[in-house]
Order: C-alpha cells, then sequence, then structure tokens
C-alpha cells in the first residue's frame, strides 16, 4: 500500500539578484509504499535533495500534492501539516552538524522523546536502551558528545534520535556520503534492519549509485528537476532506458582492473547547464549522445509501462509501448 | 590500451632511473593537542609514464605521504620529514629552499582536490595562468597568453580565450579542476602529484576527468601519484597500488597483483565494501567493524589487528614489515605474507 504519494509537485527558487527562477522540481511524482526503501540519484543540482527537503516541509511546494498516510498534506493549514509530518523524519549527510556540540547523546536522544510528550522518566531511558540496541550502540556512549564520537556512531546517533518519533518514513540525504568506505556498511545494514524488523520506509538519496542499487527496490533517477526515469533497482541499472541513467551507470566504476579497462564506457561531455536557464524541450538533449530534432522543441512526455517508467523522445516510435533500450 | 601501457611501463623500468624515489619516509605531524606518526618507515619508487595510486581511508597518512616528500604540506602544518627523497636522481633532502621552489615550480605539477581553494577568486583565470608561466618558464606576455590558450585546449576547455576571461565562481567545478590540471601541467613537468583530484566532482564529471588525467599523463609521459579512497578509480588510471593504513604502506604492487590477489587482510576488507555491481538487491553490505588506531598513540604490534579477522596472538607483539608476496607484490602481514626466521621471505 502507498505510504506516500507525491504527485506534481513544483518547487520554485527565485534568484534574488536577477529575478531568475529555477525550478528544482518540475512536476515530479513519485510512491513510497509502506516499508519500502526507495533510491532518488542524479547529480549535484538535478533537485533530489529539494525533493526530500519539500516532503518533510523543509521547503515551499508551489503546487503539487504530498499525500502521506492518507493525508493531503499541503491542503491543510501550516500547524495541521506539522502534525501530519510527525511520522516523517530526515537524517542529515552531516552528522556532526545535525547534532548539538556541547549536548550529551543521552540528552538528546532524551529530548526527542520529551518533545514526542513522553512525561515517565523510566520510560522514556527503557525506551533509549531500547533504540541503542536497535542502532548497535553501545549504552556507554550516552555520557559522551558528538565530537568524541566517530563518524559511523555519530550517524547512528541521529538515526536513533530520528528513531524514537517512530516515523514511518525517514528521508535519508546522503546518509553515508560523509563516511569512510569501510564504515559505510554499518550505517547501510541498519537501514535495511529497520525496514525487516520495524517495518520503517525509506528514501535513500545518494549521488553513489551502488550503494542504492543494493539498498533500494525501486529507483528514481533526476535530471534537472525532473525524474527521467524510475524503475526495479535491478533492472534498471542492468538495463537503463533513459540515455542519462545509462551514463550515470556507466560512471561506476569496476574494481577488477582487467573488466574497468576493458569495458565499453559512455563519458557525457559538457556540464550541467543552469538551472535558471534550462534548455528547451528535453533538458537533457544538449548532453545526450542520442538527441535528434524533436529533442530541442518538444518536452518528452512519460512512457510507462510494467513498473517502469522513462521520459525521453527515444520511445515516442516504440509502438507496443515495450520498454526496452532504444539507444 | 591501458594495458598494453602498462606493459611497455614494465619493460621499460629497470634500465630507466625513477622519476621519484622515496625510502624510509617518516612524518611527524605536531597538531595543538599531540604529536602524530602520520607516515611511518614508507617507500616507494615511480617510473616515467607510470601511475601509483596511493589509496586508504581518512586518516591512513595518504595524503601526507603523498605530499611531504615535495614540501608540500600546507602552510602553517608544522612537521617533521626523515628519510630520503630522490627526484629524477636529486636529493631533495640537501636541496636549498630555492631549488626546491625552482623544483615545484617546474618540475612537479600538483592538483588539489579543492581548485576553488587554490584559484584566486578575485582574479580572472587568464592572468593567473599567464602570471604562473612568466613567473616558472620566464615566458614574455605574449608568449604566456598563447600557451595558456594551448594549455586550456590541451584540458579540454572550449573556446579557451573567452574562458580567460572568467572569474573562477564564473566556471564550474570540473571546468576549474581542468584550470587547475593545466597550471600543473604548464612546466611540462615530470611529476604530477594528484590529491583526490575528482573526489568533489559528480559522477559524469569524474569520468570526463579521469580520463583526461590518463590522456595527458599518456601524451606527456608523466610520472602521477595519485591519491584516492575510491579503489575503482585505482583499477581505471594507476599501473601500481600502495595500500595505506594507520599511516604505513601494508601492501604495494601491481595494480592486477593487489586488486585481483590481494594479501593484506585490510586491503580484502576494503575491496569487499565495494558493492559487487550484481549484488543482490536487499542483501547486507560487507565493512568492517571498529575504527582506525589513534596515531598519537599508535599500538604495539600490527596496527590493523584489533580489526582484523585473521589476527593471532603474535601480531599483536610486533608489528609485521613488507614481506614479498612473489615478485614486485608486497604486504605486511605476519599471517598471509610471513618471512622465515632466516629473514628470507616466502609467500604461501
Amino acid at each position: 500500500m502507498s505510504l506516500l504519494t507525491v504527485k506534481d509537485l513544483v518547487v520554485e527558487f527565485r534568484d534574488a539578484d536577477t529575478g531568475g527562477v529555477n525550478r528544482a522540481c518540475n512536476h515530479v511524482s513519485l510512491d513510497v509504499d509502506e516499508g519500502e526503501i526507495v533510491g532518488l540519484v542524479g547529480e549535484s543540482g538535478c533537485g533530489k535533495s529539494t525533493l526530500g527537503r519539500t516532503i518533510v516541509g523543509l521547503e515551499h511546494a508551489r503546487s503539487g500534492s504530498i499525500i502521506f498516510d492518507g493525508v493531503d498534506i499541503l491542503s491543510l493549514p501550516g500547524g495541521r501539516q506539522r502534525q501530519a509530518r510527525r511520522n516523517l523524519q530526515y537524517i542529515f549527510q552531516d552528522p556532526l552538524a545535525a547534532l548539538e556540540p556541547r549536548q550529551t547523546v543521552g540528552s538528546a536522544l532524551d529530548e526527542a522523546l520529551i518533545i514526542k510528550g513522553e512525561r515517565n522518566p523510566r520510560a522514556r531511558a527503557a525506551r533509549i536502551s531500547e533504540i541503542l540496541i536497535a542502532t548497535n550502540l553501545p549504552s556507554g556512549i550516552l555520557t559522551r558528545r558528538p565530537r568524541e564520537l566517530s563518524g559511523g556512531q555519530r550517524q547512528r546517533v541521529c538515526i536513533a534520535r530520528a528513531l524514537l518519533a517512530e516515523p514511518k518514513l525517514l528521508i535519508c540525504d546522503e546518509p553515508v556520503s560523509s563516511l569512510d568506505m569501510s564504515l559505510r556498511a554499518q550505517v547501510m545494514n541498519l537501514f535495511l534492519s529497520l525496514r525487516d524488523d520495524l517495518g520503517v520506509a525509506i528514501i535513500l538519496i545518494a549521488h553513489d549509485l551502488s550503494i542504492v542499487r543494493q539498498a533500494s527496490a525501486r529507483v528514481n533517477v533526476m535530471y534537472l528537476g525532473r525524474i527521467v526515469e524510475s524503475g526495479p533497482s535491478a533492472e534498471l541499472y542492468a538495463e537503463p532506458l533513459h540515455p542519462y541513467s545509462h551514463a550515470l551507470t556507466s560512471a561506476i566504476l569496476h574494481v577488477d582492473p582487467d573488466i574497468e579497462r576493458n569495458r565499453e564506457r559512455t563519458v557525457l561531455k559538457g556540464d550541467l547547464p543552469s538551472p535558471f536557464a534550462p534548455p528547451s524541450g528535453c533538458s537533457f538533449r544538449t548532453r545526450c549522445p542520442n538527441a535528434f530534432e524533436t529533442c530541442a522543441e518538444l518536452e518528452p512526455r512519460e512512457w510507462i509501462e510494467a513498473g517502469r517508467s522513462v521520459r525521453c523522445h527515444l520511445y515516442d516510435e516504440v509502438e507496443t509501448k515495450q520498454l526496452t533500450m532504444a539507444y | 590500451m591501458t594495458a598494453s601501457r602498462a606493459e611497455a611501463t614494465t619493460a621499460m623500468r629497470p634500465a630507466d632511473q625513477p622519476v621519484l624515489s622515496v625510502k624510509g619516509l617518516s612524518v611527524l605531524l605536531f597538531t595543538e593537542t599531540a604529536t602524530v606518526r602520520a607516515v611511518t618507515d614508507a617507500g616507494y619508487d615511480v617510473g616515467r609514464g607510470e601511475a601509483l595510486a596511493i589509496v586508504g581511508e581518512s586518516g591512513s597518512g595518504k595524503t601526507v605521504m603523498n605530499l611531504a616528500p615535495l614540501g608540500l604540506l600546507p602552510g602553517g602544518v608544522r612537521a617533521v620529514v626523515g628519510g630520503s627523497v630522490e627526484l629524477s636522481g636529486e636529493d631533495l633532502a640537501v636541496a636549498s629552499e630555492e631549488r626546491m621552489m625552482q623544483i615545484r615550480g617546474r618540475k612537479v605539477g600538483v592538483v588539489f582536490q579543492d581548485p576553488l581553494s587554490a584559484l584566486n577568486p578575485n582574479r580572472r583565470i587568464g592572468p593567473q595562468i599567464e602570471e604562473v608561466l612568466r613567473l616558472r618558464l620566464g615566458l614574455d606576455p605574449n608568449a604566456s597568453r598563447a600557451r595558456a590558450i594551448e594549455l586550456l585546449t590541451m584540458v579540454g576547455i572550449p573556446e579557451p580565450d573567452r574562458r580567460l576571461r572568467l572569474f573562477p565562481h564564473q566556471m564550474s567545478g570540473g571546468m576549474r579542476q581542468r584550470v587547475m590540471i593545466a597550471i600543473a601541467i604548464a612546466g611540462d613537468p615530470e611529476l604530477l602529484i594528484a590529491d583526490e583530484p575528482t573526489t568533489a566532482l559528480d559522477v559524469t564529471i569524474q569520468a570526463q576527468l579521469l580520463e583526461l588525467l590518463a590522456r595527458l599523463q599518456r601524451q606527456l609521459h608523466m610520472a602521477m601519484v595519485l591519491v584516492t579512497h575510491d579503489i575503482g578509480v585505482v583499477a581505471r588510471i594507476a599501473d601500481r597500488v600502495a595500500v595505506m593504513y594507520a599511516g604505513t604502506i601494508v601492501e604495494i604492487g601491481t595494480v592486477r597483483d593487489v586488486l585481483k590477489r590481494p594479501r593484506h587482510p585490510y586491503t580484502r576488507a576494503l575491496l569487499a565494501a565495494v558493492p559487487a555491481p550484481d549484488a543482490e538487491v536487499g542483501s547486507r553490505f560487507t565493512g568492517l567493524t571498529g575504527s582506525p588506531p589513534d596515531l598519537s598513540t599508535p599500538p604495539a604490534g600490527c596496527a590493523f589487528a584489533p580489526r582484523c579477522v585473521l589476527v593471532q596472538p603474535e601480531c599483536r607483539l610486533d608489528a609485521p614489515r613488507l614481506a614479498t608476496a612473489g615478485g614486485d607484490h608486497k604486504a605486511a602481514c605476519w599471517i598471509t605474507t610471513p618471512v622465515s626466521p632466516s629473514g628470507q621471505e616466502f609467500a604461501r
């Protein structure tokens, strides 16, 4: 069952100096089922963090709807929006910035329970020791401050604090990119356990494509404010439909030098265009190796088939609507 | 293509003097509160046209090991550097500060992770590159202008004469890193020192820059020492690799030996931590527990012992030294790569 349905969401930022408009989310739609991990990938400036931040209420939506747990959040007045989002928690990239430096871990966790309305100190202590076990943290950590912890421990403290609110959905924005490779596993495995044991759904926003692939049932690829492709992650990575998804997956480096040096690799030309002046038609066309005339004239529509979707003119002519790689 | 290049350099090397030869390098860093042994007894050679990657995690000493031998540690860092460093046969320990400036300007090019901190934000790109060309190479204004345009073309910047008029903030991160590479190769250096050159960039831009570095290194026949935490980058462009843990080289050899037949349990753990492209969706990730030791109080014995799956009691007594695992491939591990009592190394 759908826990979160984002429909036609538009989020815009205005440059105060030039008056230019950056449409960071351009009619974005997204579904997350209960207990599902959904990946959101794309390069800096594609709008993936803006989408996550708008869902939790950190950015203002210009139009569209966010239906969470059966409630149409954006139709509610401000105060009730916060209430409707109480089962939504956000995990930031930099755990050190998200934690109060002078506050001990114990006090930070206790505070989260007080905010939630738990008045009984013994109940709070019991809940905190449960959450330490769930997040694989030693109880000795309660008297320590963020600076005294390792990066992996800090991020798990942030996750522990978020879990005390008993969220149904965690939005994790680059949760492991500040961590060393060998430590990422601790945090990623914690997410997988939370999904299995507590049924928490997760939106995983990350630029590390191979981590997203392994963790997520479904993946959405964003480019300049649009979701250009979505589908089950194993299928999307094995056979990307959109030329941009193809370039992204092609950028994943293999650790076997014989494989890495002998494979065909698609290297995109040029940079991401300014989001304040996106190209006409398909916004990817300026870097697309497959672009043709139509791409500059018309925005591609979204083709949907068997759990996969793609926004690309290459699929306009595919009559049976069987989505197989068209380039 | 890359494989044949690796073979060519291997065949050429014995007769060829290494461009950079580092022996017994130790670096002590002095922080406000502690003295940190950032690098202990490290040695490596890099030949002409050869790319050596130094791979390791935060705090492993990989960047210090790359920068310290050439006096490139940032100003303000208090350090004692011991050991011998030769650049094309010249002993840098006895080189004057003036000579070191010359060497850093002409014989060595440097590319850092963050080009924004290396470029002056208030000056246009052109004058910054041209100034380097005048000061380092003594070119006159007309020649330096022409050379700047030539360099930007070499690093794949379209419309170079227009770009020279831009300020750094008017360029994308990828373009700025190309400008840094242009400055680094301006003096036609023998050695390119690169410190996480693509880490701050998006994946599609990282792909472009890796191709560029590999192409330039081949074209200009430079030796390159590249620091990275990304094993995929090593597999893509390096010929040889040194794996660092807690300030020591724990494994070194050709990329194929180290990545396909890793000896050190830490190298094996690093490789296992990279998600496989065909891993089952939803399966658990592989990593390491614990964290690296505090280098202000280094442990006795093998620094990796507390996190090692193969650990034996003897590992905690003495630190293992690099021993051969066959040919040029060396690892520092009592268990996988022991040294016989006679001192003769053998592999098992």
